[in-house]
């Protein structure tokens, strides 16, 4: 019985006698990714240009400040949507294990990446969970925040003292969730042969045997 | 009550362009929008942004300005009761109105710069500035919220610098650490992986 294993994920030779091919993310999950990836670097950018005038000339991207505020948060119900998809899809096997907590109390070696000293990882890694869990929290946080100070349709339901911190928890929220991006972004780029998984749904054997090896042993099990 | 005059520095951008009394004056200019709801921006809602309201009135008062122009209102105003100028200027001007009202018996005449609010970008002259309420509501001695403080001070900055270190952060461990890559080992023990099987 596997655990850590999805539908979609598979384990097969590339071409006869070639290298070993792990399949990691179905089309829909990549399309689910990137769709959320894209809304998020738009609000991102948008939503920076809102927060400090010396930032406000990346309104210029969206074509003036009026249309920044007007899309921003169309922009965000899309995140919404889009990451909810997510979150449905991956939140399984993000669920904390106690081996997770061993991985994370041996931080120094995960930056050294001398992964052989850590636990065998199943499809996610400890640090790969808390950015999808912070992602959620942070998510949902910033929609109920963004939805106080939508003023265009949601003015009259919110006094001004509310609107107002909302708008603090909304930046703070969203700077939080900025640098939770950017550990995902290095993660993804830092561990080399990261990417194809969300380019082509597929990672090397060897990608697999060394970040995710109870995972691929389960895989390989499971054939 | 109406204020008499109303003054604008140019050197700002005006979120508040219109005083009572002078909405008709400004529809007949084309920038007529119900002057509570500018008043409103002003004070109960300083930094949160109005959306066009206040974007419109502005492009349409900075456009006029950036030719030389007064803006529409002052140009419209038929008692020219709406004077534009550089904050020390208009604050000259004033000075000049309210000693002619002092004069004239309201002994409480003023300017309405509220200091709680470091002045305000348009400002106006009353017969009675030590009850600013009794014009259109006007706030008697406005202030920032704090709450409004910290969201454009210290979070900000914070804010900006966290994301910096963390980009920073990530950038440094990678000069130091190096890729973290595959090893011809890896892809071999995975092949032996799935042929044991």
């Amino acid at each position: 019985m596997s655990t850590e294993v999805e539908k979609g994920d598979g384990v097969h030779r590339g071409s006869p006698g070639g290298p070993v091919v792990v399949d990691r993310y179905t089309a829909g999950a990549r399309i689910n990714h990137w769709i959320t990836a894209v809304s998020l670097v738009l609000l991102a950018l948008s939503g920076l240009a809102l927060f400090s005038p010396v930032l406000y000339p990346l309104s210029g991207l969206f074509g003036g400040g009026s249309t920044t505020r007007m899309l921003h948060p169309w922009i965000g119900v899309v995140l919404f949507v889009s990451f909810m998809g997510l979150f449905f899809r991956f939140f399984r096997l993000n669920l904390w294990e106690h081996t997770d907590s061993v991985w994370l109390s041996r931080l120094r070696d995960v930056l050294a990446g001398d992964e052989n000293k850590l636990p065998e990882v199943g499809k996610y890694n400890a640090g790969q969970k808390m950015v999808f869990w912070s992602m959620s929290l942070l998510i949902l946080v910033l929609i109920t925040s963004g939805v106080v100070i939508w003023d265009q349709y949601f003015a009259e339901y919110f006094t001004i003292d509310q609107r107002r911190i909302a708008v603090l928890v909304h930046s703070i929220t969203a700077i939080v969730a900025i640098c939770v991006w950017i550990v995902h972004v290095y993660a993804a780029i830092w561990v080399r042969g990261t990417i194809s998984a969300m380019t082509r749904g597929q990672v090397t054997g060897g990608w697999a045997w060394r970040h995710h090896r109870k995972w691929l042993k389960e895989l390989v099990a499971g054939k | 009550m109406k204020p008499l005059f109303v003054v604008l520095p140019p050197e700002i951008r005006p979120r508040v362009v219109l005083a009572q009394g002078h909405d008709r004056t400004a529809d007949r200019a084309g920038v007529g929008e119900p002057v509570e709801q500018r008043v409103a921006v002003a004070f109960d809602d300083r930094f949160l942004h109005r959306g066009e309201i206040v974007e419109e009135a502005l492009q349409h008062h900075q456009h006029r300005v950036a030719v030389g122009q007064g803006p529409a209102c002052q140009k419209a105003c038929p008692t020219q009761a709406i004077v534009f100028g550089t904050k020390d200027e208009m604050k000259k001007w004033a000075d000049h109105r309210i000693k002619d009202l002092k004069s004239r018996g309201f002994k409480n005449a003023g300017l309405y710069d509220p200091p709680g609010v470091s002045g305000t970008h348009v400002m106006y002259v009353l017969q009675h500035a030590d009850k600013p309420q009794i014009y259109a509501n006007l706030a008697n001695n406005p202030s920032i919220s704090p709450v409004v403080e910290i969201w454009k001070g210290v979070t900000k900055y914070a804010g900006l610098a966290a994301i910096g270190a963390f980009a920073a952060i990530g950038f440094l461990h990678h000069a130091i650490s190096g890729p973290n890559r595959v090893s011809a080992e890896d892809e071999k023990n995975a092949e032996r992986l799935t042929e044991g099987q």
